[in-house]
């Protein structure tokens, strides 16, 4: 169908900081416009009018210091300096 | 040796085959005394234990072990259990029959040829199998339910807020939560009692008051008002998974229920709400995963985003990045109102069709999967059928409400499991009837 979304795998491996093979990105690219004409069914659906979620609300807690558990998450860190996680250069 | 030790060798054995855990505890003695004492139990490797590998079955973290235990792994230790091993899952417990585990598939103990569903199909597998007595799962469209109905065993996903989730790797946060599995209703219940417990360090946890579930398994069920909707048999549902649904549901009504069929209109939009709010919550969530502070680190590289690509490129696999990017996508500028924005207010319209209905209905009844446990490999090149698999069980999650799965048949020497839905909060209602279920469906499940 001609009609199908065509959406680029490239572009949104690029966002997701994902690289892809060429294949992985040929499959995507066929598969996507099928998944996302599943998607669209719900333009079906009338959304116009305002809807409440009664469930949402802010939950807050004190803001204390608790046992910390920083040496041992430090532990499992792959590269690090002294007590930081030592990162590639930004540019 | 003793008893337990011998036992463990048994079972690491039936796992060569099954194939139902990634990694084996080392067994430590549990002193504590509590309601699980002598109980052993496989846990989800979406769940984190201290000492003791975690993987989500993700190359990712083939290596992480991490440093605190799970809100739920804590109050299972202190209740005497003795925690036998991780589980085998769908990799971040994306999947729905645990064949995208970096760690091989697990197989249906009822037919080895099968999938025993997913996500949490290790979990499943190994009670199924006699590999532990109870399990964790996690559940974000039916990942405790499809697996517990494709193995014959009882799964149920909580309300939304009823665990705690801290400690539990994200997936769809918005939408998961982790509940028990096990052989009988009863054993189920004595599992939720232990796992129900309010926690802050999950802002989504609710402080709700503690129910013996184990009480309530006898409750008279004369009167109750079960709802049917059509929409749980929808084109797709194999003729041999309605009779028996349809059996068991006339088996109700002659213990006194009052059944009435109805329509939920909006059902049939909640697998793609569903998939469009999983994957961005996924693609969000995930985005923690680049190797720097943990996981799988592949090196020098000249820059972040050279370094985050490659790391993500050879830590995922192919379904995980299928569902980064579509959720990605989803989120995108251009896109977001269409989909995301779109998903979230049908699942309002859904979450409040439910409510109206549980305004004069005690619960709702239906299949837990459309189909049979399908083959090995059956559906894994096409996404979009294994996602209909999950047609009958996500709306629960859109809803937040808590959702069971209990063995009512068999087909072809395949287990047939029937779902019920009940109001948030209302656990013991599911607990109720599937004990009902169990006492009147004619078989027991060794």
């Amino acid at each position: 169908m001609s009609d199908k979304k065509i959406i680029d795998a490239k572009k949104y491996s690029e966002l997701s900081k994902i690289e892809l093979s060429d294949q992985e990105m040929n499959i995507l690219n066929e598969q996507f416009p099928d998944i996302l004409e599943y998607f669209d069914l719900l333009s079906q659906v009338d959304t116009s009018e305002n809807i409440d979620d009664e469930r949402i609300s802010n939950i807050f807690r004190e803001d204390t210091i608790d046992d910390s558990i920083a040496d041992s998450i430090l532990d499992v860190v792959p590269e690090k300096k002294d007590r930081f996680v030592k990162g590639p250069r930004m540019m | 040796m003793s008893q337990l030790s011998s036992q463990f060798e048994e079972i690491k054995e039936k796992n060569q085959t099954i194939n139902a855990y990634i990694t084996f505890s080392d067994l430590s003695d549990n002193t504590s005394n509590g309601k699980l004492s002598g109980k052993t139990i496989a846990i989800k490797d979406t769940i984190s234990t201290a000492g003791l590998r975690t993987t989500c079955a993700s190359k990712m973290l083939e290596n992480y072990i991490p440093p605190f235990d799970a809100h739920v792994v804590s109050l299972l230790k202190n209740q005497g259990a003795t925690i036998l091993g991780k589980a085998n899952c769908d990799e971040f417990a994306m999947g729905s029959s645990t064949e995208h585990s970096a760690f091989g598939v697990t197989r249906n103990p009822h037919d080895l040829e099968r999938v025993p569903g997913g996500s949490s199909g290790g979990s499943a597998a190994a009670v199924a199998g006699n590999l532990a007595d109870l399990a964790l799962g996690s559940d974000t469209g039916g990942s405790i339910r499809c697996p517990a109905s494709f193995c014959g065993i009882v799964g149920l996903k909580p309300t939304y807020g009823l665990v705690s989730r801290y400690g539990l790797i994200a997936y769809g946060n918005s939408l998961e939560q982790i509940g028990p599995m096990a052989k009988n209703v009863h054993d189920c219940a004595l599992l939720l009692e232990c796992i129900s417990d309010y926690d802050n360090r999950d802002a989504t946890c609710v402080n709700t008051k503690k129910i013996k579930y184990t009480e309530h398994l006898d409750d008279d069920i004369s009167n109750m008002k079960i709802a049917v909707p059509k929409e749980f048999f929808g084109t797709g549902t194999d003729p041999k998974v309605e009779e028996t649904v349809r059996n068991t549901i006339d088996k109700l009504a002659s213990e006194g229920a009052i059944v009435e069929e109805i329509n939920i209109e909006s059902i049939k939009y909640s697998l793609a709400a569903y998939y469009i709010i999983a994957m961005s919550e996924a693609s969000s969530n995930l985005a923690r995963f680049d190797g720097l502070r943990y996981g799988l680190h592949t090196g020098k590289s000249k820059d972040w985003n050279e370094l985050f690509s490659n790391n993500r490129k050879s830590g995922f696999g192919f379904e995980v990045k299928r569902r980064i990017m579509l959720g990605t996508f989803a989120l995108s500028s251009g896109y977001f109102d269409e989909y995301y924005i779109k998903a979230q207010k049908v699942r309002s319209i859904i979450t409040n069709d439910f409510k109206k209905i549980f305004d004069k209905f005690d619960a709702i009844v239906g299949p837990t999967m459309p189909t049979l446990p399908f083959k090995l490999g059956e559906k894994l090149t096409n996404p979009l059928s294994m996602y209909m698999s999950d047609i009958d069980t996500v709306s629960a999650n859109l809803a937040g409400i808590p959702s069971i799965s209990v063995p009512c048949g068999y087909s072809d020497n395949l287990p047939i499991g029937i779902q019920i839905m009940s109001s948030h909060f209302e656990e013991k209602t599911l607990l109720n009837l599937g004990s009902k279920i169990e006492q009147i469906r004619g078989f027991d499940v060794e």
